[in-house]
């Protein structure tokens, strides 16, 4: 098969959202040798793009946009694993975000929503889940060194959880490694300043936009 | 007063509710439900169930459920600190509630902000005033100028104080136990406000409030609000089994222990807005969902309760009225036994008291459909029709009109029914200033029925224990003195 056309079926089976052919499509670029960066750039992150746009102009609904995430992942694990035998590495993920609902609260519909979308935008997600202790957050930045830590609070009596995990990662010496940002029914913006927080968003789709505001500003930080 | 109007609404055959029950048992038998608390885990061990410690996963067994089903009481009554206010549960009584939020909201802009003492206290007496709110709903306690950590109790003893109407108690904290206390010195029943975090899990906090509320003799209610395609299936048939599922495992463990309790199969359920991913509680299928639950309660035997009608508006527009006045006529239609969405703005995230205002009307209506009407030798008025005959305009000056209009119509209090010319002198106001007017006349006006200074006193030592458990100790004084000016 022609470059072009893999590259082509690549970017449908994600715009599809169709995981098995994202798969297929994958390996068959691996086993004809073709340009992975291309097939990444022009395959892979074309077809995202057009998914996130079409979801933005609320052409197509969460489902789609979770299956077109989930086609990405597959087919970019594959390719980056190849990637990495070769000792390349290109990343296809914007950044890392590591996100969890705040310990004392169990809400979980809005921090999955953010993850998701997170997803969809290309960034790898680690999802603690909900009621996580601040601990675990900080073992997790430790771990992960995500870019990003989301705090999810929807109970006015868990929000100020949010303040004690920006204080113990204060503590950890690991407060300047990684951008917070904030969230949920109990958080405002005014909260969010008030505990040291990098950002605060509303929604999950301003929370992505933001996230990448905050990612560049990042990559800028580390190329001065 | 008995509603005449039978529950008519039916979106599922029989053959659909035995298959959702089914397919509930399925769920409580094979897959099972997580509970946090390890004596629960025992309790219902006990029981004969199945238990996975490890991952605190009960699975059931039939007869555990048949058995709970069989304990619940067919009809129990929730008692008032008023008893004209208290509220039967026979499954022939709609009544209507007033929401709780963390934050009171401007109807027109749907900007917000956390209560002041002052805002919880002209709630209240709304509620207390508004003929047709019946109960109030009590979620959490959020007052600008008290502790928060004292925030729950104080709302509620202030609950007490300024209506004798019946209120909910949360699953928050251990503030059942302090509750509980209340509720004995001003001599009313809560309706402990509980339910499953779905999918199939029950947190300890709710639990614990449970078995509390059910220990000392109050009822309390079981089931959940599932996201439909986030924390649930999103079939309308696929989320009614689970929540079936949650609410009889909720059912089963109160009546484990405390048999014989009242039981309210509780319902927060609505679709998720695949477009955006938020809730839709105004949506349509919410009244389908609750024409089903209406349906599957009285199969079952239990009592059923609502935090509906409410909507996706954050003002006081169109969509909010007309979902909420939508679902209000389903639900009411439905035999929903108690609706509580009075007042509540954008998926119950704010409380609008204009809306509140509004709310009334529309439970109004509603309660009037249920009412029905008579139709006898008065209510055909054979004889007045005959005696006019085809004269023109006499029935305004009949005796029977003046004697029958007030039992056979309906007179909302804020909607319009002016002349367009009257209306327009009087300022061309629409409902939501009109309701604003009300507001103020209403809270100057009304007398909540005063509490005995015994009570007073036994509430306010209540609080000081409450301050005392949650503050240190020169908070403590402080906070005294703040509850007693
Ligand atoms: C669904 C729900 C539940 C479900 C949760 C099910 C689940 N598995 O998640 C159940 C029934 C279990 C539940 C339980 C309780 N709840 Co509740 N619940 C809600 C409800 C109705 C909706 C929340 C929701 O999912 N919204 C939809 C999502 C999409 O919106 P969202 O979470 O706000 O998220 C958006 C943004 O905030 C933002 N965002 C969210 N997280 C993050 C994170 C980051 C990093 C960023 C940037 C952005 C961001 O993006 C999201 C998408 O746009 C709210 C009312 C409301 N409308 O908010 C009450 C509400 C939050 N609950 C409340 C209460 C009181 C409780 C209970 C205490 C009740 C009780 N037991 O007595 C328990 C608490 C349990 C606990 N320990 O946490 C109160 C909170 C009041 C307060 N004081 O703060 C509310 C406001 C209801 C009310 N009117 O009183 N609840």
């Amino acid at each position: 098969m022609q470059t072009s056309d893999l590259i082509n079926n690549l970017e449908h089976s994600i715009i599809e959202g169709d995981v098995d052919n994202a798969e297929k499509w994958a390996l068959q670029a691996l086993d004809e040798k073709a340009d992975i960066p291309q097939a990444i750039n022009n395959g892979l992150i074309k077809g995202i793009k057009q998914v996130g746009d079409a979801f933005g102009n609320g052409e197509i609904f969460l489902p789609d946009l979770i299956l077109s995430s989930e086609a990405m992942k597959i087919a970019s694990d594959i390719f980056e694993n190849e990637l990495r035998k070769t000792g390349q590495n290109i990343q296809t993920s914007g950044g890392k975000i590591v996100i969890g609902t705040v310990k004392g609260d169990i809400h979980d519909i809005g921090k999955t929503l953010v993850s998701t979308l997170f997803k969809g935008a290309g960034f790898t997600v680690i999802d603690l889940g909900v009621d996580v202790p601040t601990d675990d957050f900080i073992a997790a930045v430790r771990r992960h060194q995500p870019h990003i830590l989301g705090l999810s609070s929807l109970l006015t009596t868990s929000a100020i959880e949010q303040k004690n995990v920006i204080d113990a990662l204060d503590h950890a010496g690991l407060r300047s490694q990684v951008k917070i940002m904030v969230g949920g029914g109990a958080i405002t913006e005014q909260w969010s300043q008030e505990i040291g927080a990098d950002a605060y968003s509303g929604d999950a789709r301003e929370a992505v936009d933001c996230g990448c505001r905050l990612l560049d500003s990042l990559q800028g930080e580390y190329h001065a | 007063m008995h509603n005449k109007v039978r529950f008519p609404l039916q979106v599922l055959s029989d053959d659909d509710i035995k298959s959702i029950y089914v397919a509930a048992l399925e769920i409580l038998v094979d897959v099972g439900i997580q509970f946090e608390d390890e004596r629960v885990l025992h309790i219902l061990e006990e029981r004969g169930c199945t238990v996975d410690y490890p991952r605190m996963r009960v699975k059931f067994i039939p007869s555990v459920i048949e058995q709970a089903l069989r304990s619940c009481p067919s009809e129990f009554t929730v008692k008032a600190r008023n008893p004209e206010y208290s509220l039967l549960f026979d499954g022939s009584h709609v009544y209507f509630a007033a929401h709780s939020a963390p934050t009171v909201c401007d109807p027109k802009t749907g900007l917000s902000h956390k209560p002041s003492s002052r805002d919880v206290q002209d709630r209240l007496i709304l509620i207390d005033a508004l003929e047709h709110i019946n109960a109030t709903l009590t979620l959490t306690g959020e007052v600008s100028d008290k502790p928060p950590e004292v925030g729950v109790e104080w709302v509620k003893a202030e609950t007490f104080r300024r209506t004798a109407k019946v209120t909910t108690a949360p699953a928050f904290r251990n503030s059942p136990k302090w509750i509980i206390e209340m509720a004995a010195v001003v001599g009313s029943q809560v309706i402990g406000c509980c339910g499953c975090s779905p999918p199939l899990f029950y947190a300890k906090q709710d639990t614990d409030a449970m078995l509390q509320y059910a220990a000392a003799g109050h009822p309390v209610t079981a089931g959940s609000g599932i996201a439909l395609g986030g924390t649930g299936p999103v079939t309308l048939a696929g989320s009614l089994a689970q929540q079936t599922a949650e609410t009889l495992a909720g059912v089963a463990l109160v009546q484990s222990c405390h048999p014989g309790t009242g039981m309210l199969w509780l319902t927060e359920t609505a679709p998720m807005d695949m477009r955006i991913g938020d809730l839709a509680w105004g949506s349509i299928e919410v009244g389908m969902l609750h024409a089903a639950q209406g349906q599957m309660s009285r199969f079952l035997g239990l009592q059923n309760f609502s935090l509906f009608p409410m909507s996706s508006s954050h003002i006081s527009d169109q969509q909010l009225g007309f979902e909420k006045g939508m679902q209000a006529i389903i639900m009411a239609l439905s035999g929903i036994q108690f609706m509580a969405g009075g007042g509540g703005v954008y998926n119950e995230s704010s409380i609008c008291l204009e809306q509140l205002i509004i709310d009334n009307d529309i439970y109004g209506m509603a309660a009037r459909f249920l009412e029905g009407f008579e139709v006898n030798a008065d209510t055909l008025a054979l004889d007045i029709i005959r005696e006019i005959g085809l004269q023109r305009n006499s029935y305004l000056s009949h005796k029977h009109t003046r004697r029958m209009f007030k039992q056979e119509h309906f007179f909302p209090g804020v909607s319009n029914r002016l002349a367009f010319e009257t209306w327009e002198k009087s300022g061309s106001k629409d409902i939501v200033a009109r309701a604003q007017e009300r507001i103020p006349h209403i809270i100057q006006k009304h007398e909540s029925a005063p509490l005995s200074p015994e009570a007073e006193r036994e509430l306010d030592t209540i609080l000081r224990a409450v301050e005392k458990e949650r503050l240190s100790g020169t908070q403590t004084e402080h906070l005294t003195e703040q509850s007693t000016a």
